[in-house]
């Protein structure tokens, strides 16, 4: 029998994404085995987190000063803004470093389902920057599903007034791809997006 | 070695606590008295499909009655004519929901959409003699089980569309700006084509090949009734999308909430014919039927072996059972030449004496089914 404390700690472990009971029970069983190395300083970085991290006012990425470091830096361009999902999709195109302009975290994408109604999305926050900001080029960068294409045309006619070029990201074959093995949807994405080549 | 499946479990599934059996690709022919478990064991492969399976109950109706856990196990092994490739679905059950998972070499899919890489499964059962009497959407259902068999990415294909039509029906009646529903419909159009397409190039191939077929079953001809199909057929694809949207947009304020699209594949009426004697197959008789509808499967698993990805396998419960000698005889013949794998189910060893040299005999009694040994002219 585990004490009530590290049961609540098994609880809590358990709710994180990707783990589950068995797996709570294992990380919890790995903090205490590593108690100074590891819990205590999960601990201060818990707690530095909790404290510091603000979600930014212009773009929505989590950072511990608002605006965002990447709002504020001057190297960035303001030319374009690139409207994206979530913070988790920020950080994946901010690892390729090919995005040099600003970010516009939307919060999800359009779907009654699940309760992601157009106010519940910073839809309006993007158009005010958009009318106030002037970039030239809005990028959609959101998911290639039915509600994220959903969002992308939704987006397209709430632009459609202000003089930016609204373009998406492509859709198609990936990188080292073999199209014997892609589905119909995917192929039929990369035909319809096809691209002329400069000779 | 042929491709099939190679070996399957159960768990606390059914009437069935713990059960394993090692066809290694042959044929199998369940036999045994009525509710001894037969169609269970069916039940338990059409599951590596996406879906429901063959006889779409709740995953809680599933569960073993000891129910020691809150869960059943399915575990399969496939031979795809290179290597094995595992399975397994698990249908977890409580109180508050049931969902059920699946697995592949041990790893976790994220849908159960993703089962349709390995596996291309068509059946037959008897709740199908009725197939040409019931509503569209129960032959929508058909036509769409053999899609999802045949075609990659068809059944995501279904389920976003299926998606997309619920939230289009729900942000028609809410309180919401038009310009979402437009969004949606612009949507809805894309995808509603291209399944219709699908569906299409689906009859097309399976029509082509039922006549091209030396059967001794009555030619059917499936035929797809509806103003996609129209569409389609008519108007180069952008003409037909923006036709599609505007009929999605005029009727906006003639529908009452519960409304569906006014059109797409969700309208679509399957029809089924009797070529030979040029009548619809609700017009023929019982025995007419049944042979058509296995003219239809066989027909489709002949194109399961040409164009499908997944690993064949065809599930046959109590098709013999209406059947005279020479259609028994015929159909086992068939199954001989089609060489895909195929489990069959029936009351009666008799039934299957002409299947003796074709397939291995299994008596299923309550929780068990055992084999048995035939040799030739046994029977």
């Amino acid at each position: 029998m585990q004490s009530a404390e590290l049961q609540h700690l098994i609880q809590l472990l358990a709710k994180l994404p990707g783990l589950g009971p068995r797996s709570g029970r294992r990380a919890a069983l790995h903090l205490v085995k590593n108690k100074q190395t590891l819990m205590h300083s999960l601990m201060v970085s818990l707690k530095e987190v909790y404290d510091k991290l603000l979600s930014c006012s212009t773009c929505g990425n989590l950072d511990t000063s608002d605006p965002c470091g990447i709002c504020t830096d001057p190297r960035r361009e303001n030319s374009s803004i690139c409207v994206i999902e979530s913070v988790a999709d920020l950080w994946a195109l901010e690892r390729t470093s090919s995005f040099k302009g600003k970010y516009h975290i939307l919060g999800g994408v359009l779907s009654i389902q699940q309760g992601n109604t157009p106010d519940k999305l910073t839809i309006q926050t993007l158009v005010d920057r958009v009318a106030a900001e002037k970039p030239q080029e809005v990028i959609l960068a959101l998911s290639a599903t039915p509600e994220g294409v959903t969002t992308t045309h939704y987006l397209v006619d709430a632009l459609k007034s202000y003089p930016v070029t609204v373009t998406g990201i492509a859709h198609g074959v990936p990188i080292g791809g073999e199209l014997d093995y892609l589905d119909d949807g995917t192929i039929y994405a990369a035909l319809k997006e096809r691209r002329p080549y400069s000779s | 070695m042929r491709p099939g499946v190679y070996s399957l479990t159960l768990q606390n599934f059914r009437s069935y606590e713990s059960f394993s059996i090692e066809p290694m690709g042959e044929n199998v022919i369940f036999f045994g008295e009525n509710g001894a478990g037969k169609t269970n064991l069916l039940e338990a492969l059409s599951l590596f499909a996406p879906g429901r399976g063959l006889r779409r109950a709740r995953l809680a109706d599933m569960l073993h009655h000891k129910g020691h856990a809150p869960k059943w196990q399915l575990d399969i092994s496939l031979f795809n004519g290179h290597g094995l490739i595992n399975l397994s679905t698990t249908g977890h059950i409580s109180p508050q929901k049931e969902r059920r998972t699946c697995e592949s070499f041990g790893k976790s899919e994220k849908t159960l959409n993703a089962l349709a890489k390995y596996t291309a499964l068509g059946w037959i059962t008897p709740q199908m003699d009725r197939l040409f009497f019931e509503g569209a959407s129960v032959r929508r259902r058909f036509i769409d089980q053999l899609g999802t068999a045949l075609f990659t990415g068809y059944a995501d294909m279904l389920s976003q569309y299926d998606n997309l039509v619920e939230e289009w029906s729900k942000v028609r009646s809410g309180p919401f700006e038009p310009q979402w529903l437009k969004a949606i419909e612009v949507q809805v159009a894309t995808l509603g084509l291209n399944l219709t397409e699908k569906r299409l190039q689906l009859s097309y191939l399976l029509n082509d090949k039922i006549g091209q077929r030396a059967s001794n079953f009555p030619k059917a001809q499936i035929l797809l009734q509806g103003e996609s199909e129209q569409l389609i057929s008519t108007y180069p694809q952008a003409q037909a999308e923006e036709m599609y949207l505007k009929t999605l947009a005029g009727t906006l304020a003639a529908l009452d909430e519960t409304s569906t699209p006014p059109i797409g594949p969700h309208k679509t009426n399957v029809l089924f014919h009797h070529v030979d004697k040029n009548i619809p197959a609700n017009l023929c008789s019982t025995g007419e039927q049944k042979s058509l509808l296995l003219a239809i499967v066989l027909a489709f698993a002949e194109l399961m072996k040409e164009y499908g990805t997944g690993v064949p396998v065809l599930l046959l419960d109590e098709a013999v059972a209406h059947l005279d000698t020479t259609r028994r005889t015929h159909l086992f013949e068939e199954i001989k030449d089609i060489n895909v794998q195929t489990w069959l189910t029936g009351t009666e060893m008799l039934s299957f004496k002409e299947a003796q040299t074709m397939a291995r005999f299994f008596h299923v009694l309550p929780g068990k089914a055992e084999e048995v040994e035939v040799k030739r002219g046994f029977l």
